[in-house]
């Protein structure tokens, strides 16, 4: 057993590094949006990231309802992570008492009304759906 | 209008002039409370007849258990910007009946906006998983290996790493350390294990994050152990030698020191899923009650498919007492995310006993050194 193991420790890396160099394919650009009245002009994906995932309070996140594509597409951007991986994430926070997830809203347009009526709002639409109503912080491609 | 109909419209009345100051503190209170719970439905079957992991009644053996069922309800309170407090209700089967208690209630100051105090019953932060130990949705197995993380009583297992809340007081402090976002986490309290008080525990947990995809976990805590009651510890020749050996355990722990060290490694992103966790525990200065534990995990996620394995492995004592343990599982799982929060999930495993009994107490002796056991389950989250 123990000889076996040895064999497959260094064969597990091996994996784990190949499989590391696959990357996601882009679907549709999505724009981090927020209310014009912020004083931020731009954001880095590392800052976008820590405020959905909880872990940077200075702004308000609003999220997308579960199964929304969008949704899909902004996590696997911003976090490189799936669907299941996020509900797996905050299964860890909430349960360990650490966080709780944003609320979450319908769809871009509502979003969009969302951010435009919280000054401290902080939110995500594909950048498709974009107006003049909100300012756009960042754009991941 | 009838007399009836009067009473029925005054009874209504009152009924809403009572309630309706509740429904307006609900409205308020809707903003900063959320209610969730997890759910694990188990099902083990092996093909030995003396329980793996557990007493009878409790642990999986050839009649099939559903023993590991368990279920929570968990709230989380936004009490105002720098204050949340939250709890956990847990049950899991025992028998024919299911025991809840309050797994942790905690409350959380935010001192500054890196530093946290934590107080209260707070999980045990040692293990990469422990903090949500239950919580079958959150990770790729059934369960937790248990090889690492104890299940029943020192007494029955010997020393692992406990899964029990401790009381007490959490310093959290959040620093970015180039791209890592590193915690450190210096807690104090005590904790009651089965048949052991553990009092002036400190310990202190190094989290290093990368990303949300890697993860590295450096814990050490020690405390002293009083009140040292292990059941079934007998002296002289009224005893088994089992029994005796429980009773030179009992006096060697009383007072004794106890310590974890721990580390962990996690890669988590690209569909692949790795995990390494190493643990030496002891409990006193016998080394019948020092234990070293470890397992790797590999998974890849293939839609809504995750297959698994898992290597682990437990060694108690020096390799020449009398009760030593040296035990490899290998476990071959799969997990299938059926619907939106529900995950079913299958393992295979096989248990090697390469000295003592490992996790099927010591008592009596399985048939066979290697044994078989398979599981389903379903987990959910809502």
């Amino acid at each position: 057993m123990n000889k076996l193991m040895n064999t497959l420790k260094p064969a597990s890396l091996v994996i784990v590094y190949c499989s590391a160099l696959f990357s996601y394919s882009a679907l549709a650009d999505i724009a981090v949006i927020a209310n014009t009245a912020n004083a931020s002009n731009s954001l880095t994906v590392k800052n976008v990231k820590k405020i959905f995932l909880g872990k940077d309070n200075s702004m308000t996140p609003i999220d997308q309802d579960e199964g929304n594509a969008t949704r899909n597409e902004f996590y696997q951007k911003a976090a490189n992570k799936s669907e299941s991986q996020m509900k797996a994430y905050w299964s860890k926070m909430i349960f360990s008492g650490k966080a709780t997830p944003p609320e979450t809203s319908a769809n871009d347009a509502s979003v969009i009304a969302w951010v435009a009526n919280n000054k401290n709002g902080i939110g995500y639409i594909d950048s498709a759906s974009v107006d003049g109503s909100v300012k756009v912080l960042l754009t991941i491609k | 209008m009838s007399l009836s109909s009067t009473k029925i419209l005054i009874v209504t009345a009152v009924t809403y002039l009572a309630i309706t100051p509740l429904i307006v503190q609900a409205e308020n209170w809707s903003d900063k409370l959320a209610i969730s719970g997890f759910a694990s439905a188990n099902y083990h079957k092996t093909d030995d007849p003396l329980p793996f992991n557990g007493e009878a009644g409790k642990g999986h053996d050839d009649q099939g258990s559903f023993s590991g069922t368990r279920f929570g309800i968990n709230f989380n309170a936004i009490i105002n910007e720098k204050f949340k407090f939250g709890g956990q209700l847990f049950a899991t089967k025992e028998e024919d009946n299911y025991a809840t208690h309050v797994d942790w209630a905690f409350g959380t100051l935010k001192l500054t906006d890196s530093l946290d105090l934590r107080a209260g019953k707070l999980k045990f932060p040692i293990g990469l998983v422990n903090e949500y130990i239950d919580v079958g949705y959150a990770y790729p197995w059934m369960h937790a290996p248990t090889s690492f993380y104890s299940e029943a009583g020192a007494n029955l297992n010997g020393p692992q790493v406990t899964r029990e809340a401790f009381s007490g007081a959490s310093l959290l402090w959040t620093v970015d350390l180039g791209d890592w976002e590193t915690e450190f986490d210096l807690f104090v309290g005590e904790v009651n294990l089965e048949g052991t008080d553990v009092r002036k525990l400190m310990g202190l947990v190094v989290n290093l994050n990368l990303d949300e995809e890697i993860f590295i976990e450096l814990a050490t805590y020690e405390g002293n152990m009083q009140n040292v009651e292990l059941e079934g510890a007998v002296q002289g020749a009224g005893g088994s030698m089992w029994e005796n050996m429980l009773y030179v355990m009992e006096g060697n722990m009383q007072g004794a020191d106890h310590s974890v060290d721990s580390f962990g490694v996690k890669y988590d992103s690209n569909n692949i899923l790795f995990m390494y966790e190493l643990a030496n525990v002891t409990m006193g200065q016998l080394t019948a009650m020092e234990s070293t534990a470890w397992y790797t995990t590999l998974g890849y996620q293939m839609g809504k498919f995750m297959p698994n394995i898992t290597f682990e492995n437990y060694e108690q004592g020096d390799g020449n007492g009398a009760f030593d343990d040296d035990q490899d599982i290998v476990t071959l799982g799969l997990r299938w995310d059926y619907i939106s929060n529900v995950a079913i999930k299958f393992e295979v495993a096989q248990i090697k006993l390469n000295q003592g009994n490992g996790m099927f107490g010591y008592e009596d002796n399985p048939e066979d050194n290697t044994i078989n056991m398979f599981g389903i389950g379903i987990d959910t989250v809502f």
